[in-house]
């Protein structure tokens, strides 16, 4: 009877720690692809963000300061890659996650930037306009102005300078 | 109805100045102005600051007495209980933002490095993962480019302590060999290809092996 006791109490130990054994597997399974999942997000935005970055053609100190926030970012991800080869798989998920929630602010900085410069160029331009239309409108004036009396000298000049001559045969047939 | 010259009318002509042809003038102005202009706003549209830049990578040691780090005194000898500490300088002169990673390797002191194609990993060892080096930097500032020695900026990447190590995996890579070469090769990130490009850009140090 003590036997049998124990023999059960065994199996139902063992299929518990199996049990529990195989949960945990399954949760570190499923952090690793996790970890992998994120790093791989993180490396993809980190990606956009730089080909944005290097389409500014403007560097002043706003972008350079938002130049070392992406580099801070990259090495959050290369932290996060290095314990994930150290099987620390939540750690690189904590990193990981971090360095994305650094570029998708970067990102919106970067929208808020770009925004301004659009302004910025619109102001310019239509100043650029202005002044354009105003001093075409003077040249076009002066131009006129200096040309059409020019003009008008050269034509009394030229007809001034003409004679009319009857053609004799021509009236008497 | 004939035209007829009135200088033909026996006076002499009064000796004038060649006239200038307002219209021509004014004409040729608007041709010239045009022309520049085109040419102007196709520049700028279409070749935007398109400056050739470089960058400038550089081995140096501590010099403790001094407190500075200098180009010279490199260390000669790496054994496997004696690693050896080195720093490298990397500065952006490339007039745009550059993603950087520098890879260590380890070869045989005969190995010729090329400029165009870096050295494979079947006549070479990696001393650290790819990730290990990396960097983005800004591109140096037209006053920046001006400095002499500059030792800090955000176009400058270091002075990055660097230990060189060596076990009984990398010195495979020697076959016996009683020295070796240690290249620091630059790589670039490019984004069309996505993914690293090596720039040509290296430096080695020699060292006996014991």
């Amino acid at each position: 009877m003590r036997n049998k006791l124990a023999n059960r109490l065994l199996a139902c130990s063992i299929i518990f720690l199996l049990f529990v054994s195989f949960t945990n597997f399954g949760a570190f399974a499923q952090s690793k692809e996790e970890a992998e999942q994120i790093i791989q997000e993180a490396s993809d935005k980190l990606k956009t963000v730089l080909s944005i970055l290097e389409e500014l053609v403007d560097i002043n100190s706003e972008v350079r300061a938002i130049i070392s926030q992406v580099d801070n970012s990259l090495q959050l991800i290369n932290e996060a890659k290095q314990l994930f080869r150290d099987s620390q798989y939540d750690l690189s998920i904590q990193k990981a996650n971090q360095a994305l929630d650094q570029l998708e602010n970067i990102e919106e900085e970067i929208a808020e930037l770009n925004k301004s410069a659009i302004k910025e160029s619109w102001l310019i331009y239509s100043i650029i306009g202005v002044v354009a239309a105003f001093a075409t409108v003077g040249f076009v004036f002066l131009f006129i102005k200096k040309l059409h009396p020019w003009y008008k000298k050269k034509q009394i000049e030229e007809y001034s300078n003409l004679e009319i001559i009857y053609d004799k045969e021509y009236g008497e047939k | 109805m004939a035209k007829k010259n009135n200088k033909s009318d026996g006076r002499n002509p009064k000796k004038r100045l060649p006239k200038i042809d307002q219209n021509k003038i004014v004409t040729l102005v608007i041709v010239f102005c045009t022309i520049g202009a085109i040419v102007a706003i196709t520049s700028i549209v279409f070749f935007p600051n398109q400056q050739n830049g470089f960058t400038e990578l550089s081995l140096l040691t501590y010099n403790a007495a001094e407190e500075t780090y200098v180009a010279n005194n490199y260390p000669n000898q790496i054994s496997q209980s004696d690693n050896v500490t080195i720093f490298f300088m990397v500065k952006n002169f490339e007039n745009k933002i550059t993603y950087y990673q520098l890879q260590i390797k380890v070869t045989k002191i005969s190995q010729n490095i090329s400029l165009e194609h870096p050295l494979s990993l079947s006549n070479s060892k990696l001393l650290y993962s790819n990730e290990t080096y990396e960097k983005i930097l800004s591109p140096a500032t037209k006053s920046e480019k001006e400095e002499e020695g500059a030792q800090t900026g955000q176009y400058i990447w270091g002075h990055v302590n660097t230990t060189l190590f060596m076990n009984n995996t990398l010195a495979t890579i020697l076959e016996g060999d009683d020295s070796l070469k240690i290249v620091f090769e630059l790589w670039k990130f490019n984004s069309l290809i996505d993914d690293f490009q090596y720039s040509g850009i290296f430096t080695f140090l020699e060292l006996s092996y014991n």
